[in-house]
């Protein structure tokens, strides 16, 4: 499957690997909807076995000023912790997958030691907004990052043409 | 190694424990938090160790600790090092390999520290402290102060090392590392220090390019200075280095070329206190601490307290990224006004 969100197609993606958590019925029964990320895939290295939580929008705020930014923030960092939580109730029971929209690699992988990785990719970012960004996401994670033993170079903020290097986009 | 710092009514800090220390230790925090307070204190405390029982020194562990932090932090009397309005005196204690150092003292104190234990052996390495500025330009302006007019001004900080890199080189194999290490210094500033012995001068010679040190740049001073040290064996692989402000006088690039050094010395043994202000120093540290996979003890002064983390955990909210972050609002509010 190939998913297009703010100006980029990301994948191809095999159904086995993804879980395009907002598009999903397990999501829409949630009456008061909460804020999700796009989708959750299954992306490995060699090595390790990547779980990616993506996040994408096409530019910074678009009414600049710094309070629009800290919401701006504050959304994207309350939808990677809601996806975040989704996933995890599927996998321990919370919350039954009934019609198979979690791709069954997903249901597989071993939550002890599968990697998380946050992405968000802004596509028309400014370069030289991307690193006070990431380093204010990746400070506000810390606590998350500690609990949950995530790396704190998979909290990611990266730019349409940057992403593009990562092979998750066609 | 240096494995744990305690201090309590030590200046600025009213109580404050530094546990689990590494080879590569960073303190960070803005101006008058007491950073180089806090290097100069644990750098006191293991320099008396080192000097006690020395060659022929006959005087106690007391005497020169009392000497040593009152020529280091310059204070009419000792007793002047006690937080203010602090109900009892100041404790110091230091865990070094599994044994203690620790002293304390009062208010009044003026000549004798009233308690020192140590349990600390004998210790033949040097450690030293490489302040914020260098050394080059001004080492016989500290000689002459200090051994002439024994007077307050150049802290023995400054003194220490200005002895230290005056000693000739002695003969022998040099450790590997330190050998790189200079290779590395030397490569990075394009040139090196040199004494030229009938003028009594320093000069600063690149290629077949000699140059006048007044015109030679301030970092390229400060990184000739260990160069110097690293080869005249007053470093070995059990020293300690403190190095205050270790940004100063570097550009980001020869910084970052420069932490590199510091952490291929540290993996030799030698222990590195660093304290900073510089969003650099933080990032580079926390990318060698994630991709060596090593501890690097991070001591953060932020929102009005003294935290401790590991850089190998991430960077927790602190003052420099905070900072990088107002910058970044600042600059996004000014597009609308």
């Amino acid at each position: 499957m190939i998913i297009s969100e703010s100006g980029l197609d990301f994948g191809p993606f095999q159904d086995s690997d993804l879980f395009h958590v907002e598009k999903s019925e397990l999501y829409k029964k949630f009456k008061n909807k909460p804020k999700v990320a796009e989708f959750l895939v299954l992306h490995s290295t060699k090595t390790n076995q990547l779980l990616w939580i993506f996040e994408a929008r096409t530019s910074n705020p678009k009414s600049s000023n710094s309070e629009d930014y800290l919401n701006y923030e504050s959304e994207i960092l309350e939808k990677w912790r809601n996806t975040f939580d989704i996933f995890v109730s599927v996998r321990i029971g919370r919350n039954s997958d009934d019609n198979g929209e979690v791709g069954k690699n997903l249901i597989q992988s071993k939550l002890s030691s599968v990697r998380f990785v946050f992405l968000l990719v802004i596509t028309n970012a400014k370069a030289d907004w991307l690193i006070p960004i990431s380093n204010s996401i990746k400070t506000k994670l810390f606590a998350f990052c500690k609990i949950y033993n995530i790396f704190p170079e998979h909290i990611i903020v990266l730019s349409g043409d940057e992403v593009k290097k990562t092979g998750l986009v066609i | 190694m240096i494995t744990q710092v305690s201090l309590r009514n030590f200046g600025p800090f009213q109580e404050l424990l530094w546990s689990g220390l590494s080879g590569i230790n960073l303190v960070i925090g803005p101006n008058s938090s007491g950073k180089t307070i806090l290097l100069k204190a644990i750098y006191s405390a293991i320099k008396t160790v080192e000097e006690y029982k020395k060659g022929d020194e006959f005087r106690s562990a007391a005497d020169i600790l009392m000497n040593k932090l009152y020529w280091t932090f310059q204070v009419n009397q000792i007793g002047d090092l006690v937080t203010k309005g602090a109900e009892s005196g100041l404790d110091f204690e230091m865990v070094y390999e599994d044994a203690k150092f620790k002293y304390g003292f009062g208010r009044d104190t003026t000549k004798k520290i009233q308690f020192l234990e140590s349990y600390i052996p004998k210790r033949e390495s040097n450690s030293l402290f490489l302040p914020a500025k260098e050394i080059l330009s001004i080492y016989k302006d500290i000689l002459r102060s200090r051994e002439y007019s024994n007077e307050f001004g150049f802290d023995d900080t400054y003194y220490d090392l200005a002895k230290a890199w005056l000693l000739q080189p002695k003969g022998g194999k040099n450790y590997k590392v330190f050998a790189e290490a200079r290779n590395n210094l030397e490569e990075l500033i394009d040139g090196k220090v040199e004494h030229n012995e009938q003028l009594d001068k320093l000069f600063f010679r690149r290629g077949k390019q000699r140059f006048d040190l007044g015109v030679t740049a301030e970092g390229v001073k400060k990184i000739s200075i260990l160069d110097t040290l690293l080869g005249n064996r007053y470093l070995d692989s059990q020293s300690i280095l403190f190095v205050d402000e270790v940004e100063s006088a570097l550009h980001p690039d020869a910084l970052m070329r420069f932490l590199e050094i510091l952490y291929n010395i540290s993996k030799l043994g030698v222990q590195i206190f660093i304290s900073s202000h510089s969003y650099f120093v933080v990032k580079k540290l926390y990318l060698i601490a994630r991709s060596k996979n090593i501890s690097i003890p991070f001591l953060s002064y932020f929102e009005n307290s003294w935290d401790t983390y590991d850089l190998s955990d991430g960077i927790p909210p602190n003052s420099i990224i905070e900072e990088s972050v107002t910058l970044f609002h600042e600059e996004i509010d000014l597009a609308v006004h």
